[in-house]
């Protein structure tokens, strides 16, 4: 491992396998978020599948602005902008696929078998290795663009972490003992997304459900869900529906279903 | 979709205070249907195939359809002002707001450009900003933060300058 050291972005343009994901890389010292960034160009047709990578981010974010740590040289920080053609009802989807990508891009390089949290969380040996923030822009019900926002931990060791999150968060260095090239990994990462973002283009999307379900790390658990409108819902997981959302068998035995909630599992 | 998804969609309206519903299935093929209550409280399914539906096999052959079961399922307000009215683009959560304890994008009264980002619809951690499709003034906000909405459920009224 070297320490403080840029990603080789010729290394990383030379090796792509990818054919529309990644044919434009373009790198950053340091950024705000990778996200913001990608906004910049996200409108622009010629820019579909654009990756933007930054070496660290002053201002990385998760759902509804919460903070996500970026320190240089430490992870991968990076955006990919996507202008699928998909009905809007399917998008949600790509939250889901992105993190099955990432699950599957983890397996190939580390030989380990991450699981995911609903909609998009991955974690090994139960602590979070990776966050996904997906934004879109609408005008009015019509999609402009897709920005796939990913953080992957790779190098840091607990000291690294806030006492906060220190027993929740985690990085694959940490978990595995495994020193990897971080481009090997983008590599790899880029190369999955384009494979299911194919299957996804050509509306095989039981496929992607199909994995993703498989290797969720709360199947037929208790869970309990925080909502956004500030209530708590208890009920056993059920698994996701056509378009991923969660659905939930409640004490009372009627199922619901929801598209935006934090989940947390109960241990029995 | 099927007979007796229909039935049971049907059941849900009017076991419910939902005046109306209408669902639209893209994947393989376009299948629409419309549930609207009558007067007496009872629901009239109107349905409309568009295209011979191939209805995707759930994963959960139980899960009911998401536009119907949100837990707080939102009812849509009736639409009272004139002007355009803003729709969302798909079932999520409705945000007013990029975060909590951030500034509302737009209340009532405020002058909206064409292009300006009105609020947030979340689905599966899927941020979709919406934005206004013309430049006026906002009338009325239909929704609460914080509330499930619908696919094509009417967020916002505008009054085009």
């Amino acid at each position: 491992m070297h320490p403080n050291r840029k990603l080789d972005s010729d290394y990383l343009k030379q090796n792509l396998s990818s054919k529309i994901i990644g044919q434009e890389m373009l790198f950053f010292n340091s950024v705000t978020s990778t996200n913001e960034v990608a906004r910049k160009f996200a409108s622009n047709s010629k820019y579909n599948g654009t990756v933007i990578v930054a070496e660290t981010q002053t201002k990385g974010k998760g759902r509804q602005e919460r903070k996500w740590l970026s320190p240089a040289y430490k992870g991968l920080w990076f955006s990919v902008v996507l202008q699928p053609d998909s009905p809007a009802e399917n998008l949600g989807l790509l939250s889901l696929l992105a993190s099955n990508a990432l699950r599957k891009a983890i397996i190939t390089i580390l030989n380990v078998h991450p699981q995911l949290k609903w909609p998009n969380d991955i974690f090994l040996n139960d602590k979070k290795i990776s966050g996904i923030l997906l934004e879109s822009v609408f005008q009015g019900t019509k999609l402009n663009h897709v920005i796939i926002g990913i953080g992957i931990n790779v190098t840091q060791t607990s000291d690294d972490f806030p006492k906060e999150i220190n027993s929740i968060a985690s990085s694959l260095y940490s978990e595995t003992g495994q020193r990897i090239k971080r481009e090997t990994l983008l590599l790899e990462v880029l190369h999955q997304l384009e494979h299911d973002y194919l299957i996804f283009l050509s509306g095989d999307l039981n496929l992607i459900l199909t994995e993703w379900d498989e290797n969720c790390l709360h199947k037929d658990q208790q869970v309990e869900l925080s909502t956004p409108g500030g209530k708590l819902v208890s009920g056993k997981y059920q698994g996701v529906d056509t378009f991923g959302n969660l659905c939930l068998l409640t004490p009372d035995n009627n199922s619901s279903i929801f598209s935006s909630a934090e989940v947390r599992i109960v241990q029995p | 979709m099927k007979e007796e998804e229909i039935r049971r969609l049907v059941k849900i309206v009017e076991e419910s205070n939902i005046a109306e519903i209408e669902i639209t299935e893209t994947r393989w093929g376009k299948s629409t249907i419309k549930i609207s209550k009558n007067s007496s409280g009872a629901a009239n399914s109107s349905t409309h195939i568009i295209q011979a539906p191939s209805p995707a096999a759930p994963l959960l052959p139980t899960a009911p359809a998401p536009v119907a079961a949100s837990p707080a399922s939102a009812e849509a307000k009736p639409v009272t002002s004139s002007g355009a009215d803003i729709k969302s683009p798909m079932v999520g959560t409705f945000y007013r707001s990029p975060a909590p304890d951030a500034d509302p994008y737009v209340e009532v009264g405020s002058v909206v450009k064409k292009g300006q980002v009105l609020c947030i619809v979340e689905a599966m951690k899927l941020m979709n900003e919406i934005e206004s499709e013309t430049t006026g003034k906002i009338v009325e906000i239909l929704v609460e933060s914080g509330q499930p909405v619908e696919y094509n459920q009417p967020l916002f009224i505008v009054e085009p300058a």
